[in-house]
């Protein structure tokens, strides 16, 4: 086999190259570190260090950003977990559950089966990369507005299945975040929208808003209750996962992975979108549905492995078709054509040898990852022995930082405190925050597509039904948005809700104490 | 504003509950009608094929106000819940501390502007330690100073992003 | 209360080094590190020519030269803010040719004449593109389909009032042609929608497309400039073919107006400086960008020569506000 032969090829020069490895451990790191950070992205990260390989060779300065973008995407996950800090607008999936395993004193694990997820799924998206780029990268082509529009309606008939108590406050909280999300420039036309005068409104503010809804809004919680400590402090005692309880999740994992992967190639489609996807399949391919939102192993391992799922994805339409799928792979593209190297189909064919090197590499980068992340997470969660009147100044503090470090702007900082207020009232009340951050990221996807679909059919709206992928996934979105109301309609009928029994993690958890 | 967060389950609500429900419900409905009204004033599209700056946004706000009208009515509709058991209700939170936690935020922002990351940051951290009880001067203050050290160092040195420096140093 | 001792601390310590440091600025310019505004996002075309100069020029100048993004709006945020920055030069920004085009938008506060250039660096024509599996040969070809069909010819752009949308629209306006135009978000997905087939053309420039014209996926049928491009002398120009109508994005380095005399003669010599250097030049081979350097008056006269026209323009299709 031509793939496999030269990936060997390029193990072997990779290993002959000790500085492009370590650079590759640095970027890896450093990668975590942004993605742990609120409001630096892996798209942030990847831009960074961009003027740094401009003196470098080709393979360790892509290596580098490579691992940047790995660690970017998984580093998101940690402070999700641990603090209900999401990272990266993708670990808003993972925060759902994640924090609530914590609450529940499973962090160590919830880490564990995170990073290990995040390595599968990440994994898995390299060797479809090496072994299937040229046969993948055709699909990306096939969609157009219209299937975008599609898939960013699929994403929004999620909010029913993360809504948490009440379905009617999710899908208020959704279309709260639907109505803000066409503040700013209309994507058709370029006319002003609510912005008042505010050329920063010219484009929604959806990290700092992120920001204030998730850490700012729990900072802002824990103030209640200052005397009482983190009291999670033996939390993390352990972090890798007893292989009885990961077994059961392998299958949810390759699913997740899956997902990830065909949403990565997918242009303008990234890991927030596919974290959400993966979190709403596993849900629906469950067996205790109803424990999803209150702090289930699975969906942790569904988010986690689907997004970095993506990382291969993206990489995928980049380097085949010199189309970056997402904001970070953009970046990408610059720091290839910066080194020479032309993406697109001659790639493969002018510099296979760096091309598979560089694969090697990739692998490489994520069996680091997998290494520093569990070494690092015992450290990570000393965070939560620290102090509450402690820790809590400094998440505001890092909140105000991450959120000005977006833009620059002071301006975000003032919405980002806006939206804390906001989520703090909000879950007080049980309106989920989630459902605003997607409507945020899918939004603007959904209209700006639906009305480009509509110009490139020049007014008709037969690009409904007459196209394949968009009917096929606008039925998908109906059904996910019936079925949950359905099955509550029947319930209510059969007589209230089910007990909710402990989660088949928990019980499994406390059985290895 | 001193309202107990409200209670997982579906057996009742409270009256307070209720009450800031609705008033949720009903700040969210003027949201929507202030969104519908600011529509009508942008202007037709340019493009043929088009549908317009206004018609997104009207769909979305309309959405709103019947989930709204379906809230309120739900919300009206749900059993009271028997009076507070006071061996269930447990210490009560402070929410006057969460106030002053906000309003420090909102003047630590403030303060940015004109003065900078450096000098609002560390008196915002020691003014939030001190607000949850540390009452241990001189270690707030090292801690408040190391903190903002730290977080200057990763973002303007690591990471490149330089922090504001306030309009009167500038 | 040791507290109120610390902050007294902290803030005479902070003063202190304010007072000096506004000392300094009273000497010699550049008398400390200078920032350099990039209105758009890190990665991008502006960005990356941004940051090949910070790099030149630093060989040049006593002090660094940072490049910091502000991005938003469409570029309005970062150029409002050069155009609000203090002018004694420590403040600078990347002009690009939003400048021109955004006050008739009614987006932005500033016009051409709120800034003083100090050097072009770089310019990109707009060139007409189509898939390499669509019928037309050349632009007569393309034109004439258009003709025929009028309002079926989708031409992608990067956005509604961007340059490249203004680019087809002077096409349009000049042929008497009617084109359906199709917003994207950003150049690249409009080259991907081509490469999908799901629009006949776009505006965007040879830089854009090159990697896919290289591979023989997309055809260039003619560039909006006065000369062919060097990467692709194959294709003609609108002028060769007797439609006059040349359009370019261009990115150079701007100070507010009010900058005094001696700060801009600093910045434009070193600026002369670090363009002459064959590794600027380079780097901006690398990237596909065109090296197109105007001394600080001749980028004037440039600039308020692309604003006199988007604003005729604008206002003819009914654009501008």
């Amino acid at each position: 086999m031509y793939e496999l032969d030269m990936l060997l090829h390029g193990a072997q020069a990779l290993f002959n190259q000790p500085m492009a490895l370590l650079l590759a451990l640095f970027g890896v790191t450093l990668g975590i570190i942004i993605g742990a950070l609120p409001g630096l992205t892996a798209t942030m990260g990847v831009a960074i260090l961009l003027p740094f390989t401009f003196g470098m060779d080709p393979l360790s300065g892509l290596l580098m950003i490579s691992g940047v973008f790995f660690g970017g995407i998984y580093g998101g996950s940690v402070t999700a977990i641990l603090l209900k800090i999401p990272g990266t607008p993708a670990a808003a999936a993972t925060a759902i559950d994640g924090f609530e395993l914590t609450k529940k004193g499973q962090a160590g694990i919830a880490l564990g089966t995170a990073t290990f997820s995040s390595f599968l799924g990440g994994t898995a998206s390299v060797f479809v990369l090496i072994f299937l780029a040229p046969v993948l990268a055709r699909f990306a082509l096939e969609f157009s507005a219209s299937e975008s529009f599609a898939l960013a309606v699929f994403g929004l008939s999620i909010i029913a299945s993360i809504s948490g108590v009440s379905v009617i406050k999710g899908l208020i909280a959704g279309f709260l975040g639907l109505l803000l999300a066409t503040v700013g420039l209309d994507p058709m036309a370029g006319f002003p929208r609510y912005t008042g005068g505010y050329t920063e409104l010219f484009n929604v503010p959806f990290i700092p808003v992120m920001i204030g809804l998730f850490a700012a809004a729990e900072a802002f919680k824990s103030l209640e209750d200052p005397q009482v400590r983190a009291g999670m402090a033996a939390a993390l005692d352990r972090i890798i996962p007893p292989w009885h309880v990961f077994r059961r999740q392998l299958g949810n994992i390759a699913r997740s992975s899956g997902l990830g992967i065909v949403i990565g190639i997918i242009p303008g489609a990234g890991a927030d979108i596919a974290a959400f996807v993966a979190y709403n399949e596993a849900k629906r391919f469950s067996k205790t549905p109803e424990n999803y939102g209150k702090g289930e192993l699975g969906a942790v391992a569904a988010c986690e492995s689907g997004a970095n799922g993506c990382t291969g994805g993206a990489l995928l339409t980049m380097l085949t078709l010199g189309i970056p799928g997402d904001a970070v792979t953009a970046v990408m593209l610059g720091a290839l054509t910066l080194q020479g190297l032309q993406p697109g189909p001659l790639l493969f064919k002018d510099h296979a040898d760096l091309v598979f090197t560089l694969f090697a590499g990739m692998l490489v980068c994520y069996v680091m990852m997998l290494v520093v992340g569990l070494g690092s997470l015992r450290f990570m969660g000393r965070i939560l022995q620290m102090p509450k009147s402690v820790l809590t100044p400094t998440i505001l503090a890092l909140c105000i930082v991450g959120t000005y470090a977006i833009n620059n702007s002071m301006f975000d900082i003032w919405i980002m405190l806006a939206a804390g207020v906001a989520g703090y009232f909000m879950q007080k009340w049980d309106f989920p925050a989630s459902p605003v951050v997607l409507a945020l990221i899918m939004g603007p996807m959904a209209e700006a597509n639906f009305r480009r679909a509509l110009s490139l059919s020049n007014g008709s709206y037969d690009f409904l039904y007459t196209r394949p992928i968009t009917a096929a996934l606008l039925t998908v979105a109906i059904l996910t948005l019936m079925l949950p109301l359905l099955r509550r309609l029947w319930s209510s009928r059969s007589g209230g809700p089910t007990v909710n029994g402990p989660t088949v993690a928990s019980s499994a958890a406390e059985g290895s104490k | 504003m001193s309202h107990a967060p409200a209670p997982g389950g579906k057996s009742g609500l409270r009256p307070q509950d209720r009450l800031a429900t609705l008033i949720i419900a009903v700040l969210v409905m003027a949201v929507a009608v202030a969104a519908i009204v600011a529509a009508g004033d942008f202007p037709p599209t340019m493009l043929e094929t088009d549908v317009g700056p206004a018609r997104f946004p009207i769909i979305f706000a309309v959405a709103l106000l019947v989930l709204c009208a379906i809230l309120i009515v739900n919300t009206l509709r749900a059993p009271a819940a028997p009076p507070d058991d006071p061996a269930q209700a447990g210490p009560r939170a402070s929410y006057g501390t969460v106030a002053i936690g906000i309003v420090a935020t909102a003047a630590c922002l403030y303060a940015m502007e004109f003065v900078g990351y450096a000098v609002a940051t560390p008196v915002y951290l020691f003014g939030l330690m001190w607000l949850m009880g540390r009452r241990n001067v001189i270690a707030n203050a090292v801690i408040a100073a190391v903190l903002t050290a730290l977080i200057y160092a990763a973002f303007a040195y690591a990471l490149s992003v330089p922090l504001p420096v306030g309009s009167l140093f500038e | 209360m040791k507290s109120y001792r610390f902050v007294t601390g902290a803030v005479v310590g902070v003063l202190t080094s304010a007072t000096m440091m506004m000392a300094a600025q009273a000497a010699e310019y550049p008398a400390k590190s200078i920032e350099l505004i990039v209105p758009y996002a890190a990665g991008g075309g502006t960005d990356l020519v941004a940051r090949a100069y910070a790099d030149a020029v630093n060989r040049h100048l006593p002090q660094s030269v940072g490049v910091v993004n502000k991005t938003g709006g469409g570029g309005a945020v970062g150029l409002s803010e050069i155009m609000a920055a203090r002018p004694d030069g420590y403040k600078i920004g990347m002009g690009t040719v939003e400048i021109t085009t955004l006050p008739n938008l009614g987006v932005a506060r500033f016009t051409v004449a709120d800034f003083t250039p100090i050097a072009r660096l770089n310019a990109e024509p707009s060139a007409i593109t189509v898939n390499a599996s669509a019928p037309w040969k050349t632009i007569e070809e393309f034109l004439a389909y258009a003709k025929e069909n009028p309002g079926k010819a989708r031409i992608g752009n990067s956005g509604t009032g961007a340059i490249w949308h203004l680019a087809a629209e002077a096409l349009a306006s000049k042929t008497g042609l009617k084109f359906n135009h199709v917003p994207y978000d950003g150049a690249n997905p409009a080259v991907t929608a081509l490469l999908g087939n799901h629009i006949e053309a776009v505006s965007v420039s040879p830089a854009e497309v090159s990697s896919h014209v290289a591979a023989g996926t997309l055809r260039i049928l003619a560039v909006m400039d006065d000369q062919r491009s060097k990467a692709f002398p194959d294709a003609p120009t609108l002028k060769e073919k007797g439609i006059d109508v040349t359009v370019a994005t261009w990115r150079g380095i701007v100070v507010p107006k009010k900058t005094p005399e001696n700060v801009v003669n600093t910045l434009r010599a070193a600026s002369k400086k670090a363009v002459e250097e064959q590794g600027f030049r380079d780097q901006l081979n690398k990237m596909n960008l065109s090296y197109a350097y105007l001394d600080g008056p001749d980028y004037k006269v440039a600039m308020e020569k692309d604003a006199e026209m988007f604003k005729a323009l604008m206002k003819q299709i009914g654009l501008a506000k």
